[in-house]
C-alpha cells in the first residue's frame, strides 16, 4: 500500500516487524523477498513517487577535498531513487573481487562469489538479462570472431575482456516494474516523504528502538521496528549512523571508527595516452556495443597479480587531429595511422583518507551536510594506471597490432587529474569479518547492534571496476532472504 | 735525384694495388651500408612521426650494429628481418621495453631507431 506522512497525526508511532529505509534498487530488492510474508513492511522513501526539487536538495552537501564528487547529481529521493537513472549496465564481480591481494591491506571480503552465486541468478532474472551468459564462452568467441577480435583472444593473452550485458528500461527501474506488486501487497507500506532523520538507540545501547522520521512540511513519526534496515547508498548511510549520536558520541556501528570511512569510487584518468594502430585491418577496436551487451578491454588476472595492480578497464576514443595531416605533409611523411585516445577506469582500493564526515551546516530537517573529502589518487592508482598502459602496449607489440604513446603529462606526473563522471558512491560502512576493520558482519548486520542491518555499496569491502548495481540488488536479495529466515 | 727505373716500377705497381684495394673496401662497405638500409627501411613504422626520436648512442646500440653486420653478411637480409622480428616480439613478451619520447617500444626497435638515426 502506498501511504504518505502528511497523512498520519503528528507524532504517530509506527510500528512494523521490518522497518527498510530507501526505496531504491537495494530497498525494494530486500522488500521484494519479503513481500506476501506475515511480516509487516515499512518501506520509507523520503521523497514522492517523482523527484521534488525541495526534497533533491536534501542530497547537497560540501566537498573539502583535492577531488570533486557530485553528492546530489546522481542521487534521486523518489520512489525507485538511483534506479530509475542508473545505466542499466550489469557484471558480476569475479571470484577474485572478494579475495585479499597482499597489495591491498584492507581488501578480501568475509563472503565469496559463492555466496552471492544464488542471488546474481535471481537479480538477473529481475533485470531481464541472463547469468549464464557471463560464462558463455561462445558468446564471447562470436564476440570476438565479429569485431577481428580474433588474437586479444589467444593463449595467455596480457589483456581479457569484461562482458557487461545491458538491462533495457523497462527492466531496470524496479519502481517501475515491481510498482503495482508494492501497491496492492497487503503485508508492506511504501510511506512517502518520510526521510529517516536518526535512529534511537534503547537503553541497552544494542538494540534499535526506533527510526525518527520527517517530513518537510513539519510532520514527523516515530517506526518501531523489530528490524531496521538501512538502504540508502554509501552517501547517506553513514550519514544516518553519525548522525545517530545521542547515546554513542561517534554514532551507531562505528566502534572501529570505519563508518563514512573507505568511500571508493570508479575515477576515469581520461587521454592518458595514444594508440597508434600500426596494421590496416587492426584486431584493436573501441568498445563493442550491441543492442544487449558490450565488451571492454582490462589486463588479465594473472598479469594483474603479478603486476600489483587494481581492476581497471581501458576504452578508447578516436582522434580525428587535423595537425596530423598538416604534419604528414609538411614533413613528406607517411600519412599518420588511425590513432586513438586511450582512458583508464579505476578501482579504487580502500583508504581511510577518502572519507565523508558530517559538516556543522545543517539541511532544512536540521540534520549535517555531508562533509566528502576525497583524495588525489594513491601510489598504486597511480601505478595501476601506468601499467596497465604498457601491458596494453606489450600485447599490441606482441600480436603487431599498435603503438602506444603516453601523453606527456602523464610521465610527469600531472596528468591524474580526474572527476566523477561515473557517480558510483562505495563502501562507507564497509563489510568485515572483524569488528575492528568493519562497519558490518558478512551477514550485513551492523557490529554491536542486535537488530540493525545494511544494504547497499556502502557495504562493499572493496570495490571491483564493473558497474556497482548488479552486486548492490544480489546483495539486497540475499539480505532479504536471511531476514525472512530470522525468527522474529 | 734520379729514379732508377726498378724503382719507378715498382712503386708505380705498388700505387696501383693500393688503390684497387682502397676502391674494393670502398664498395664493400657501401654494399654494407645499402644492406642495412635496406634492412632499416623494413621497419618504417616503428614511431609513424620520423622527426621525434632522439637519444644518446649508448653500447646496447654498438652490439646491435655489429649484430646486424654480422647478420646481414651471413645470412642475408630476408632470415636478418624474421630474427630481429622474433627479438621484437621477444621483447614484448618478456617486457623489455623503453619510453621513447613518451612511445613504449621494445628494447630491440629502440635500437633500430638509434641505428636509423646513423644511417638514415
Amino acid at each position: 500500500m502506498f501511504k504518505d506522512l502528511k497523512n498520519f497525526s503528528s507524532n504517530s508511532i509506527l510500528r512494523y516487524d521490518i522497518c527498510i529505509v530507501g526505496t531504491g534498487p537495494a530497498g525494494l530488492s530486500v522488500a521484494k523477498q519479503l513481500l506476501g510474508t506475515d511480516l509487516k513492511i515499512a518501506i520509507l522513501e523520503s521523497g514522492g513517487l517523482e523527484p521534488e526539487p525541495e526534497y533533491q536538495e536534501l542530497n547537497v552537501g560540501i566537498n573539502s577535498g583535492p577531488s570533486y564528487l557530485s553528492l546530489d547529481s546522481s542521487r534521486l529521493r523518489c520512489f525507485g531513487g538511483a534506479g530509475k537513472i542508473w545505466a542499466g549496465h550489469c557484471a558480476p564481480f569475479k571470484k577474485d573481487d572478494f579475495e585479499k591481494k597482499s597489495f591491498s591491506s584492507l581488501s578480501g571480503w568475509p563472503i565469496t562469489l559463492d555466496d552471492l552465486k544464488v542471488y546474481y541468478m535471481q537479480a538477473a532474472e529481475m533485470l531481464g538479462i541472463s547469468y549464464q551468459k557471463f560464462y558463455n564462452k561462445d558468446l564471447l568467441g562470436n564476440t570476438f570472431k565479429e569485431k577481428s577480435f580474433k588474437k586479444f583472444n589467444r593463449n595467455n593473452s596480457f589483456l581479457t575482456t569484461e562482458v557487461y550485458q545491458f538491462s533495457t528500461s523497462e527492466n531496470k527501474d524496479f519502481a517501475e516494474k515491481y510498482k503495482i506488486e508494492f501497491e496492492t501487497s497487503k503485508n508492506t507500506d511504501v510511506i512517502f516523504h518520510s526521510t529517516a532523520t536518526e535512529l534511537n538507540l534503547a537503553k541497552n545501547g544494542i538494540d534499535v528502538d526506533s527510526l525518527s522520521i520527517s517530513d518537510l512540511n513539519g510532520n514527523s513519526a516515530l517506526v518501531k521496528a523489530k528490524i531496521f534496515v538501512l538502504a540508502c547508498g554509501a552517501l547517506e548511510n553513514p550519514r544516518i549512523l553519525l548522525t545517530s549520536n545521542k547515546y554513542y558520541k561517534r554514532g551507531i556501528g562505528n566502534n572501529s571508527g570505519f563508518v563514512g570511512s573507505c568511500f571508493m569510487s570508479h575515477p576515469g584518468i581520461e587521454n592518458v595516452a595514444e594508440i597508434l594502430k600500426t596494421e590496416k585491418k587492426s584486431c584493436i577496436d573501441k568498445y563493442l556495443k550491441k543492442k544487449k551487451y558490450k565488451v571492454s578491454y582490462t589486463t588479465s588476472l594473472k598479469e594483474r597479480l603479478e603486476s600489483k595492480i587494481l581492476r581497471h578497464n581501458l576504452s578508447m576514443k578516436d582522434i580525428n587531429d587535423p595537425n596530423d595531416q598538416i604534419f604528414s605533409q609538411k614533413n613528406n611523411c607517411d600519412p599518420i595511422p588511425e590513432k586513438w585516445n586511450l582512458s583508464v577506469g579505476l578501482e579504487q582500493p580502500p583508504r581511510v583518507t577518502n572519507n565523508l564526515k558530517l559538516s556543522n551546516i545543517k539541511d532544512t530537517l536540521g540534520m549535517p551536510k555531508i562533509d566528502m573529502y576525497w583524495d588525489n589518487l594513491s601510489k598504486i592508482e597511480k601505478d595501476t594506471v601506468i601499467k596497465s598502459v604498457k601491458i596494453m602496449a606489450r600485447e599490441l607489440g606482441v600480436i603487431g597490432a599498435g603503438k602506444i604513446r603516453f601523453k606527456k603529462e602523464l610521465l610527469n606526473g600531472n596528468s591524474f587529474n580526474f572527476n566523477d563522471p561515473i557517480n558510483h558512491h562505495i563502501g562507507t560502512t564497509r563489510m568485515s569479518d572483524d569488528p575492528q576493520t568493519g562497519v558490518v558482519d558478512k551477514n550485513c548486520k551492523v557490529f554491536g547492534i542486535s537488530n540493525l542491518y545494511i544494504t547497499s555499496s556502502s557495504v562493499f569491502t572493496t570495490s571491483s571496476i564493473v558497474n556497482p548495481t548488479f552486486t548492490i540488488i544480489a546483495l539486497s536479495l540475499r539480505l532479504g532472504k536471511y531476514i525472512k529466515n530470522l525468527e522474529l | 735525384m734520379k729514379l732508377s727505373r726498378r724503382k719507378f716500377v715498382l712503386g708505380l705497381s705498388t700505387l696501383s694495388i693500393a688503390l684497387i684495394s682502397g676502391v674494393g673496401l670502398n664498395r664493400k662497405k657501401n654494399k654494407k651500408k645499402k644492406k642495412i638500409l635496406i634492412f632499416l627501411s623494413n621497419y618504417e613504422n616503428i614511431i609513424p612521426l620520423k622527426l621525434r626520436y632522439n637519444q644518446n648512442w649508448s653500447k646496447e646500440t654498438d652490439l646491435f650494429e655489429n649484430k646486424i653486420k654480422l647478420m646481414l653478411s651471413s645470412t642475408g637480409i630476408e632470415k636478418t628481418i624474421i630474427s630481429i622480428d622474433q627479438d621484437i616480439k621477444h621483447d614484448y613478451q618478456s617486457g623489455n621495453l623503453k619510453l621513447f619520447d613518451g612511445w613504449i617500444i621494445s628494447n630491440t626497435e629502440a635500437s633500430i631507431l638509434e641505428l636509423k638515426r646513423k644511417y638514415v
